[in-house]
């Protein structure tokens, strides 16, 4: 439970209404003021509520090793720009250290299209979709509250906007090589030719389908009547008929 | 449900319907079911270390193979008005259906290109 005993240098000035990380004011508590209950319910403004109106809090990075990246993309900046509000604020009080919102750079999509469904090709009309985008990143923390954290977004999403998160963890490193190079065993078939060898790079699925086809009547008649597979002693070259 | 009017049962499309969008539907249906076997036809046909015999027959079958299960026999339609020119990959709609919704505001974040 917080114990508020300083408020705001500028608790007068304070807008009520709007809600904007750019115009909010710092949070720099100066003055040490009294509670006033809130009319209508018999208790002070909760500290949370009133950090609303000011910019939000930031945990000071300290090691700086990342941990994760949150891109945020919507075609509006209004919505954005709030979701990434609410997220600093709920990653603050998760103490997360978290750095952002970063503007990225907004996609422009335009198309022209002629206006008139036939002919009258010189008249084209223009549209446009812009992709607006925010980075915001988080330091030196677990993965388990990262993951805390992106089920509260998740949870309060907002409409209009896509998160897209890149986690990033560091782990020993630790090379077993014997586990990553299978040794792919398949029966050798009556070419000499390894099959399971032959489609290892290939789609799974496509291999299999390869592996039934070669069994195929179809396919097996041919297996031991190509002439390539002949050594050249055994067909003795005939010369070209002269007359 | 089915039609009749393919040699192999089809489904019927979500979308705009007309004669041209069944029979691209079917196309892609048909490429879609038979993608496994030609991909593997044209492994054996084009790698040099199987017989030659046996590429050459991997070949006579791919060609033998109906001209509905080629990929390449799919064009994108519009969902809308089943056109086949013009359309936008983007929203699969062609130009006029594209113009109709986005001045309409159906299409998310599409607006009038003013610059």
């Amino acid at each position: 439970m917080f114990k508020r005993l300083v408020r705001p240098f500028h608790h007068s000035v304070r807008a009520w209404n709007v809600v904007s990380t750019e115009s909010a004011a710092q949070y720099t508590p100066k003055v040490l003021t009294e509670e006033t209950e809130v009319a209508g319910s018999n208790r002070p403004l909760p500290l949370s509520v009133e950090l609303n109106h000011y910019a939000p809090l930031k945990i000071p990075v300290k090691h700086g090793e990342l941990r994760a990246e949150i891109t945020m993309r919507s075609f509006d900046n209004r919505n954005l720009d709030f979701f990434c509000d609410f997220a600093l604020r709920a990653g603050y009080y998760l103490g997360l250290p978290l750095t952002g919102p970063k503007p990225l750079e907004t996609r422009r999509e335009r198309w022209t299209v002629i206006r008139a469904p036939f002919v009258h090709a010189k008249s084209k009309e223009n549209f446009e979709r812009r992709t607006h985008a925010r980075l915001l990143r988080v330091w030196d923390s677990n993965p388990e509250v990262v993951d805390i954290w992106l089920a509260v977004l998740n949870k309060y999403s907002v409409t209009g906007v896509g998160l897209k998160a890149h986690m990033y963890i560091e782990e020993a490193v630790d090379p077993d090589f014997s586990a990553s190079t299978p040794t792919k065993e398949g029966d050798i078939d009556s070419t000499g030719l390894n099959i399971a060898q032959l489609t290892s790079s290939v789609n799974p699925e496509i291999a299999a389908r390869v592996a039934e086809l070669l069994k195929d009547p179809e396919f097996a008649v041919h297996v031991g009547k190509d002439t390539e597979t002949k050594k050249p002693t055994e067909t003795p070259a005939t010369p070209p008929e002269t007359s | 449900m089915t039609m009749k009017r393919f040699p192999i049962p089809t489904k019927i499309p979500s979308t705009y319907i007309n004669g041209r969008v069944l029979r691209d539907h079917f196309k892609r249906q048909q490429a879609a079911a038979n993608e496994v076997t030609v991909q593997a036809l044209k492994f054996i046909a084009r790698n040099t270390l199987l017989p030659k015999r046996t590429r050459v027959e991997a070949q006579l079958q791919l060609t033998s193979m109906p001209y509905y299960t080629y990929m390449n026999q799919v064009s994108n339609r519009c969902v809308d008005s089943g056109r086949g020119k013009g359309v936008f990959r983007d929203f699969r709609l062609c130009r006029t259906q594209f113009r109709e919704q986005a001045l309409a505001g159906e299409l998310p974040g599409v607006m009038k290109g003013v610059w």
